[in-house]
C-alpha cells in the first residue's frame, strides 16, 4: 500500500534535520538514506528536497558550504545549526504528541 | 559521461535567471545527479538508461524554481521579525537626530560655549549614525528583498540601471557638500544656533532632485 504524499510532506524538514543531527551531509546522500531506511517505500522528489533545503536555510536551521564532489564538481553540504537542533527537538516532541492523539482517535 | 549530465542539466536551466542562486542550485543538482548516475551504473543499468532516469527524476526545473519562489511560513515569520527590528532601530535613530538638534538649541540658549554645543550635537548624531550603519551592515541581505528568484532577477537587472547609479552618486556628493558647507559656515561665522538648517535645505534639495528624476523617467 502506498502512502499519500501529503501524510508525510509536513514532516519533510524534520526528516532532513534528523539526518543532519548525525553529521554534515548532502542532498543525494540524505535522500538515499531515506530510501534505505524505508526499504524503498519512500523517497523525496528533487523539487521537495531542494525546496526544503532552502526553507531550512532561510530559517537559519541549517547552513551550507561547498566541498569537493566525487568527480570534480563542487558539492553542496549542509550542517545543522543550534537553532536547527532546537527546532528538531521541538518537532519530534510535537510529532510524539500528535501520534499519541491520532492513535486514540483512529 | 559526466559531461553529458552537465550538458543535460545546463539545458534544463536554459531559461532560468542568471543569478548566483540559480547557478548554485544548478551545481547542486549536477553533483547529486552524478552520484545517482554512478549508483544506477553500479546497479547494472546501461549508461543511456541511467542518464535518462537521472534527468527524468530531476523533473521540471521551471516548477522547481516556481516552488522555490513560493512564500513559506517559516521565512515570512523570520522576515516579519527583522522588519520590526529595522523599524525600531530607524525610529530610535530619527529620535536621536531630533534630540541632537534640540540639545543644540537648548545648550546654545543656556549660553554654553560653542564647542560644547557643537560636540554634543555631533556626539548624539554620531551615535545615531553608528547604530544605523551597524544595523544595516549586520542585517542579513536576503531580508532586504523579497527572497525570490524573480526579485533577484530584478535586482540583477536593476544593477544595470545607470540612472540608479547616477542618483546614488549625486546623493553622496550632495550630502558630503552639505557637511562641508555646514562646518565651514558654522566655524567661520560662529552661527551654530542656526546653521543646522543647512541639513534641512539639503534634504529639500535631495527631494527636488528625486522628483526631477521621476518626472524625467515618465
Amino acid at each position: 500500500m502506498s502512502i499519500r504524499a501529503d501524510m508525510i510532506r509536513g514532516h519533510t524538514e524534520t526528516i532532513i534535520l534528523a539526518h543532519l543531527m548525525k553529521g554534515n551531509s548532502y542532498g543525494y546522500e540524505i535522500n538515499k538514506s531515506i530510501k534505505e531506511k524505508t526499504d524503498n517505500r519512500y523517497e523525496l522528489n528533487d523539487a521537495t528536497l531542494y525546496c526544503a533545503f532552502r526553507r531550512l536555510e532561510e530559517a537559519g536551521y541549517i547552513t551550507s558550504f561547498w566541498g569537493e564532489g566525487n568527480s570534480g564538481a563542487r558539492r553542496r553540504y549542509y550542517s545543522i545549526t543550534n537553532e536547527g537542533i532546537e527546532f528538531y527537538k521541538k518537532s519530534v516532541e510535537e510529532w510524539n504528541l500528535t501520534k499519541e492523539l491520532i492513535d486514540k482517535l483512529i | 559521461m559526466n559531461e553529458k549530465i552537465r550538458k543535460e542539466v545546463n539545458s534544463l536551466f536554459e531559461n532560468a535567471p542568471n543569478t548566483k542562486r540559480a547557478n548554485d542550485l544548478k551545481d547542486e543538482i549536477i553533483s547529486n545527479a552524478e552520484d545517482k548516475y554512478e549508483d544506477f551504473i553500479k546497479q547494472g543499468k546501461t549508461e543511456e538508461e541511467a542518464l535518462k532516469t537521472v534527468i527524468q527524476e530531476i523533473g521540471n526545473v521551471d516548477e522547481l524554481i516556481e516552488e522555490l519562489n513560493k512564500n513559506n511560513p517559516i521565512h515570512s515569520e523570520y522576515r516579519e521579525e527583522a522588519r520590526k527590528k529595522t523599524g525600531m532601530t530607524v525610529s530610535i535613530c530619527v529620535g536621536l537626530y531630533i534630540l541632537s538638534l534640540i540639545t543644540c538649541i537648548v545648550l546654545d540658549e543656556l549660553g554654553m560655549p560653542d564647542f560644547i554645543t557643537a560636540s554634543s550635537f555631533l556626539a548624539i548624531a554620531g551615535i545615531a549614525t553608528c547604530i544605523l550603519i551597524y544595523h544595516f551592515m549586520t542585517k542579513p541581505k536576503y531580508i532586504k528583498y523579497e527572497d525570490t528568484m524573480v526579485e533577484e532577477f530584478k535586482e540583477w537587472n536593476g544593477k544595470k540601471d545607470k540612472n540608479k547609479e547616477i542618483k546614488k552618486a549625486i546623493d553622496s556628493i550632495l550630502w558630503t557638500l552639505t557637511v562641508i558647507v555646514y562646518l565651514i559656515i558654522s566655524f567661520t561665522f560662529g552661527i551654530w544656533y542656526i546653521s543646522w538648517i543647512i541639513f534641512l535645505i539639503a534634504s529639500l534639495i535631495e527631494n527636488i532632485i528625486k522628483l526631477m528624476f521621476k518626472l524625467g523617467e515618465e
